[in-house]
């Protein structure tokens, strides 16, 4: 199945998701498509049964925590899961003991994690690239396939 | 004190409400907390900087009369206050009222996560062919609980979150912060450190509004003016490398002034940088402007009553001829730089969109303006005397009024209430998305500036 995997890599279209919090890095995200116009490979889709990766970014809380598991859940298998920024990571200055919100890796299986706030444009290009490299089908059952920026 | 709400209480609270509505008196901010066994709720209300406010001191599980009508853009704040306290209000459910008129019409859900919206916001439309009848919009996708892990921190803690709810508005909320603390805790802020102060809080309405006319450009299909507005947003970003390594400009404010002096030279070079985008941004303006087939695409849709304008805030209310001038709240040194507010004279898509290119000029301008004097001295400023007190501050952001209302004691933030502009204005969104067509709701959204992150906090 390489052949597929390198037809894969060659179009990637990208689910993006705004759970909540500054929006920053979603902004970065499509700053990083405009800014870079040599990349034609990324392409953002609107529908989450067309989409081989999902961008989660900003603070998950009870209501968003069910719409992304339900995407995650129309997503086509082999998918990839990206954290994107220190508040989709780790909840950054806003996650304490009952305050409600939730990581990504808590939710679904994670296949790369940028930490920064806000993350840089390219990192988050590097990171779709990278784990859309390793993910394959099983892999998110025996946590390979991972990486970490 | 009556543990049960009566019928009386509501027609004196009313009375009351409507009584400085006719002294044309604006809601600024409902503000709850609780006392004893009762909700408190204040209505802070506002006339040519005249603060008045209204009290009410309502028991636990009452259903009290809705300020809505009253004073229509106080919906999304009392949404809120139900969600945070036991108390209801006595608006009508609009979402059992969809269910029940679907006969002929049909219910189109929309989002919350969806490519053409800034942000979460889950809309439900009901739609005769493809013309909206009724719009009920549900948020709360973006709630991080700012405000209630604010209360009890300590001030630079406050200030790091704050500078975070928001990627476009978080400089100001900031700032907003800062100028409490500074008014309750007596401390002067050196001439200096206000002049950065207003170079960075407009640089921040500019990257604001460069991501609103992104934003516009996309929901219009323009593609090469969208990959030359984000040109224009690496060229800020490239301005603000020379400050900073967030374009979000955080960590820069410190109570008393700003943490780092910035040279006159890196300023200069800044300014050159930035003074590039006049050109870029006044020719799409020019192209838009002469281009018949987007003024009849924008200037049909979106439009505003004058009767609701008047009630909203920013270029909404700007775009409808209120020559609302927010810079003149502010205690930063607006007074001694020359502008001119831009306004037109009918809401619609269009104006408002010419606006955001009119505002972002009218930034550059007050940015160059503001370098040319830039005073010598400190920074930082001198240490005041920790004490108690409450101070609301009303201060400009890139999109409307600002409102924060701050409560200290000892440094330690006891209360903090925010209002943005898109609380204001979201209360609306139902009037000028009725009679829409469906494929023009990003673009009519896009044209308004909702900022729900700095929103639903």
């Amino acid at each position: 199945m390489n052949w597929l995997n390198r037809i894969r890599m060659r179009s990637i279209s990208v689910f993006i998701v705004q759970a909540g919090g500054c929006r920053d890095c979603a902004l970065q995200f499509l700053m990083a498509l405009s800014e870079n116009n040599e990349i034609k490979g990324i392409t953002v889709t609107g529908n989450p049964k067309h989409a081989d990766c999902l961008l989660v970014c900003g603070c998950i809380n009870e209501k968003s925590k069910e719409k992304i598991t339900e995407i995650y859940e129309k997503m086509p298998a082999p998918k990839a899961v990206i954290a994107v920024g220190a508040c989709a990571c780790s909840g950054s200055l806003f996650r304490r003991e009952n305050s409600g919100l939730y990581t990504v890796e808590e939710i679904l299986p994670v296949n790369s994690w940028i930490r920064s706030c806000a993350p840089g444009t390219t990192e988050i290009l590097e990171a779709i690239v990278r784990a859309m490299e390793n993910v394959k089908e099983n892999h998110y059952r025996n946590d390979e396939g991972r990486n970490d920026l | 004190m009556s543990r049960t709400w009566s019928e009386k209480q509501s027609r004196t609270l009313m009375g009351k409400l409507y009584g400085y509505k006719s002294m044309d008196y604006k809601l600024l901010l409902i503000k709850a907390a609780y006392v004893e066994d009762f909700v408190r709720l204040k209505y802070i209300l506002e006339k040519d900087g005249f603060i008045e406010s209204v009290d009410a001191d309502i028991p636990e599980n009452s259903t009290i009369p809705s300020v809505t009508e009253v004073f229509p853009e106080g919906a999304q704040m009392q949404k809120e206050i139900t969600g945070l306290y036991p108390v209801k209000f006595t608006s009508p459910d609009t979402r059992v009222n969809f269910e029940q008129e679907q006969n002929d019409n049909l219910l189109v859900e929309w989002g919350p996560f969806h490519p053409l919206l800034q942000e979460p916001v889950f809309f439900s439309f009901l739609t005769k062919g493809d013309v909206i009848k009724k719009v009920y919009a549900e948020t709360g996708y973006n709630y991080s609980g700012v405000e209630a892990l604010c209360t009890g921190g300590k001030i630079p803690h406050v200030l790091d979150m704050l500078e975070r709810i928001s990627s476009v508005n978080g400089f100001s909320v900031g700032l907003a912060f800062l100028q409490a603390v500074e008014k309750i805790h007596d401390i002067i802020v050196p001439d200096k450190a206000n002049y950065l102060r207003l170079i960075l809080n407009e640089m921040s309405f500019l990257r604001a509004n460069l991501y609103s006319l992104s934003h516009i450009t996309k929901c219009l299909g323009l593609l090469s003016d969208n990959s030359a507005i984000f040109k224009l947003i690496s060229l800020f970003n490239e301005a603000t490398s020379l400050i900073t390594d967030d374009p979000q400009l955080k960590g820069i404010l410190t109570p008393g002034g700003i943490n780092r002096d910035i040279e006159n030279e890196t300023l200069l070079q800044l300014n050159v940088i930035l003074q590039e985008m006049v050109h870029g941004l006044s020719a799409i303006r020019q192209r838009w402007n002469d281009t018949q087939s987007i003024i009849e695409r924008m200037s049909g849709i979106g439009k505003i009553d004058k009767s609701i304008a008047r009630a909203m805030t920013g270029r909404a209310a700007r775009s409808a001829g209120f020559a609302e001038d927010i810079r003149k709240l502010s205690s930063l040194p607006y007074h001694v730089l020359s502008y001119k507010i831009p306004m037109a004279y009918e809401s619609n898509c269009f104006t408002r969109a010419m606006l955001m290119f009119d505002d972002s000029l009218l930034s550059l301008s007050l940015i160059d303006q503001a370098i040319e004097i830039l005073p010598k001295g400190d920074v930082k400023g001198f240490n005041g005397i920790m004490s108690k007190g409450e101070v609301l501050i009303r201060e400009p952001e890139a999109f409307g009024e600002l409102v924060v209302y701050v409560s200290l004691d000892e440094g330690i933030v006891t209360d903090i209430k925010i209002r943005n502009s898109s609380s204001i204005n979201f209360s609306f969104i139902s009037h000028f998305l009725k009679e829409a067509d469906l494929n023009e709701v990003p673009l009519v959204i896009s044209s308004l500036d909702l900022d729900f992150s700095g929103m639903e906090k």
